[in-house]
């Protein structure tokens, strides 16, 4: 008799004097004999049959066509077993993650660079603690309020979303390149450590104007809806509750992560190296790039990995603006299920002697694992990088 | 600012021209890196005036007649007493004691074990191999997310000890369990374990700091290792153990996620701390801010006061913790100019 894949569990060989058997719950079943008495029996020992293949494979339940990945811990009818395969929790995990990875990176590394090496130490100093302040924001508010604001119009300003995006950066690239051109470009000299502050009105009216060009585009040429013309010429879901919006409010809660310890990789770098590039004449930008930025680089891959295992292990973004559905899935425009977060939803209920439980320890123990290997790793990656510093002074 | 015509003519064309300009911060990548800085500081500031914004629009918006300032304090009263929105909502006072309460006994817990352990680090074992490895070890716990201490907390502490516990004192309640459920003591060790690394690395960076003429001038008066510590290391050294409890306490005041599994709940019909023996009820579960605000995001039933309410309990949820990590900051330079003044380090 199989079960629910199709392995055998248990074999039930049907004496002479029972004329029926049935299932009376998910581990019992009954028996009835020709007196119509009905007996039950309990099934005991490891009926879910969990095993590696169980929870990271994709399983042929019965009925189903073909194997997927399911989570669905309450059994979906009598008889049946939880579906646990940990195999969407994971790639949900990590998914989230690396959106998170795509924003924070180059804006947490960006600001370090700015910080550590153009910027005067008196700035430096005072504007610091005020992005590692940014980590110490208890990341459910952060949560709450973006599940409150911004995702129910996530969707409909995603043209908008975009067209910032894309234009912030180019029209900062432009006025840069109109910057040099002007006869009266080296009076920035003085104000340099600043810079931030005066592109601040700048790239606030970029970010604007991007929204703008954005929704003007998706108005004229995307008949109002980009995602909804999208979606229909391509063929993909999306939801309100998605990857992105999560990667977008994971990204912001590991920015200060990645900048504290990228800044401080890029300030570790003795400044008479830098020095020696700039005499030979070389500009800032490129004696960062070529001289700094490469002995600072395992810092740096420090700061992303501190900030990729702080992604992993965060529960209240996630559950908050994630949808927690478990799909197996890389659309970026779909739900996902993390597993921090259904350790948070789930543990507490879960029956302790269960398989349920039992998987679930397993997922807590692939986050363990992951925030171990990550964390060892960005360690041994700092260490190295002050004997480093020690032995070229 | 100058091109050196020599150069720029020898090289054939589609050669780094960036070598040749070397103008200072006229560069679009340092603009770029430096419309970094901005953002990230534009989206603090902007979360910051978001929850003033709604806060302050919710709290003062059905001012009856009177003042603004009794239409706030009003609204404050109801929002801590009888709940938010009109009434349909938890007050907010039991999720503020019940945070006040496990922040409190996690830094019984945490402070003299930290504290402890630091100067073990640092004065005893100095410099050797398993210093670096406990140090390692440290940094690695502080790196490990806080839902698996949860996990843990739940699984050691809450079924294992509790367990246990409840068959050895209380076996007359059982089944239902005492020690053996999610709880205030629980959710407070916890913490505490969350929080240890915190401590240890800023009570480290003291002790660190002190100078070792201050130690040696100690032994040279005569005074054995424990009177040097006791006497002169832990006094000078006192501000950075307080500077690692604030921040242990501001960390532990906004995680939420390990308490879903050790003891918060939603509603909690008494306070943990009460006028019954024996006052402090370890037991029981509480409220706690954190879970409030996650609750008051997932209540859709809230209506158009949600959002107001939820700004309210966030800033103050805030507000508290802000505050807190910027003692600390105050706290650890005062520490630091204090010896680093000094010639003798």
């Amino acid at each position: 008799m199989s079960l629910l894949t199709g392995k055998e569990l248990f074999h039930y060989r049907q004496r002479p004097s029972v004329n029926a058997v049935g299932w009376s719950g998910s581990n019992s079943f009954f028996t009835e004999d020709e007196h119509n008495t009905r007996r039950h029996w309990a099934l005991t020992g490891n009926l879910d049959n969990i095993d590696l293949e169980r929870l990271f494979a994709p399983v042929q339940y019965v009925n189903d066509a073909e194997g997927a990945y399911v989570w669905q811990p309450l059994p979906p009818a009598l008889g049946q077993a939880a579906r646990l395969s940990i195999t969407p929790l994971l790639l949900g995990t990590l998914k989230a993650s690396v959106f998170a990875l795509l924003l924070a990176v180059p804006i947490g590394v960006g600001a370090a660079a700015f910080v550590g090496y153009f910027m005067r130490p008196s700035y430096r100093n005072r504007i610091k603690p005020v992005i590692e302040m940014l980590a110490a924001f208890p990341t459910v508010v952060l949560g709450a309020v973006f599940a409150l604001l911004i995702a129910p119009y996530f969707l409909s300003f995603m043209a908008s979303w975009l067209g910032a995006m894309l234009i912030t950066p180019l029209g900062i690239i432009i006025a840069a390149t109109i910057w040099r051109r002007l006869p009266s470009a080296n009076k920035l000299e003085s104000g340099f450590s600043s810079l931030p502050l005066w592109l601040l009105p700048l790239g606030a009216m970029l970010l604007l104007l991007g929204g703008y060009l954005g929704h003007y585009v998706e108005a004229q040429w995307l008949n109002g809806d980009l995602l909804a013309t999208l979606s229909n010429a391509y063929e993909f879901d999306y939801q309100q509750r998605n990857a992105l919006l999560v990667g977008t409010a994971l990204g912001i809660a590991i920015i200060p992560t990645i900048f504290t310890v990228a800044e401080d990789a890029i300030n570790a770098v003795p400044k008479p190296m830098a020095s020696g590039s700039l005499a030979l004449g070389a500009s800032q930008w490129l004696s960062f790039r070529t001289i700094v930025f490469p002995i600072a680089a395992p810092g740096i891959f420090a700061a992303v990995l501190l900030g990729f295992g702080r992604a992993v292990g965060e529960t209240m973004i996630l559950l908050l603006l994630s949808g927690n559905a478990a799909n197996a899935d890389w659309n970026p425009l779909i739900a996902l299920r993390s597993v921090a977060a259904t350790l948070a939803i789930e543990m507490p209920d879960a029956p302790v002697e269960g398989s349920h439980f039992h998987v679930l320890i397993v997922g807590a123990l692939a986050l363990f694992a992951i925030s171990f290997i990550v964390n060892t790793l960005a360690q041994l990656l700092k260490r190295r990088l002050t004997k480093h510093r020690v032995y070229t002074v | 600012m100058s091109v050196n015509p020599a150069t720029t003519g020898a090289q054939p064309s589609g050669c780094r021209r960036a070598v040749a300009v070397p103008v200072f911060g006229s560069d679009a990548m340092t603009w770029l890196a430096a419309w970094c800085v901005a953002l990230s500081l534009l989206v603090f500031v902007g979360f910051l005036s978001v929850l003033l914004f709604f806060a302050g629009q919710w709290l003062v918006a059905d001012a009856p007649n009177g003042s603004m300032m009794t239409a706030l304090l009003d609204t404050i009263e109801r929002l801590l007493l009888s709940g938010g929105g009109n009434g349909e909502f938890n007050a907010m006072l039991p999720a503020i004691v019940g945070t006040s309460v496990v922040v409190i006994l996690m830094s019984v817990l945490v402070a003299p074990l930290g504290v402890v352990v630091a100067i073990y680090l640092c004065e005893y074992a100095r410099g050797t191999w398993y210093t670096e490895l406990v140090r390692i070890g440290m940094q690695n716990l502080a790196g490990v997310p806080s839902i698996i201490y949860g996990v843990f907390g739940l699984t050691f502490f809450v079924y294992t000890i509790g367990g246990s516990l409840d068959e050895w004192f209380y076996a007359d309640r059982l089944p239902s369990p005492t020690l053996g459920s999610p709880g205030l003591l629980w959710a407070a060790i916890t913490l505490a374990l969350l929080t240890l690394p915190t401590v240890v690395v800023a009570a480290e960076e003291g002790l660190q700091r002190i100078p070792n003429s201050l130690r040696e001038g100690s032994y040279a008066l005569g005074a054995t290792r424990i009177e040097t510590i006791i006497r002169v290391l832990i006094p000078a050294a006192s501000p950075s153990f307080i500077t690692g409890i604030i921040l242990a306490i501001a960390r532990a005041a906004g995680e939420v996620a390990p308490l879903m599994l050790v003891g918060v709940v939603k509603f909690a019909p008494e306070l943990p701390v009460n006028l019954q023996a024996p006052f402090v009820h370890l037991e029981h579960k509480f409220m706690h801010m954190g879970f409030y605000i996650f609750d008051v995001a997932n209540h859709a039933a809230l209506g158009s006061g949600r959002l107001g309410l939820l700004c309210a309990a966030s800033l103050f949820l805030v507000a508290v913790i802000l505050s807190l990590n910027i003692s600390a900051i105050v706290l650890r330079s005062s520490l630091r100019r204090r010896f680093d003044s000094r010639e003798d380090i």
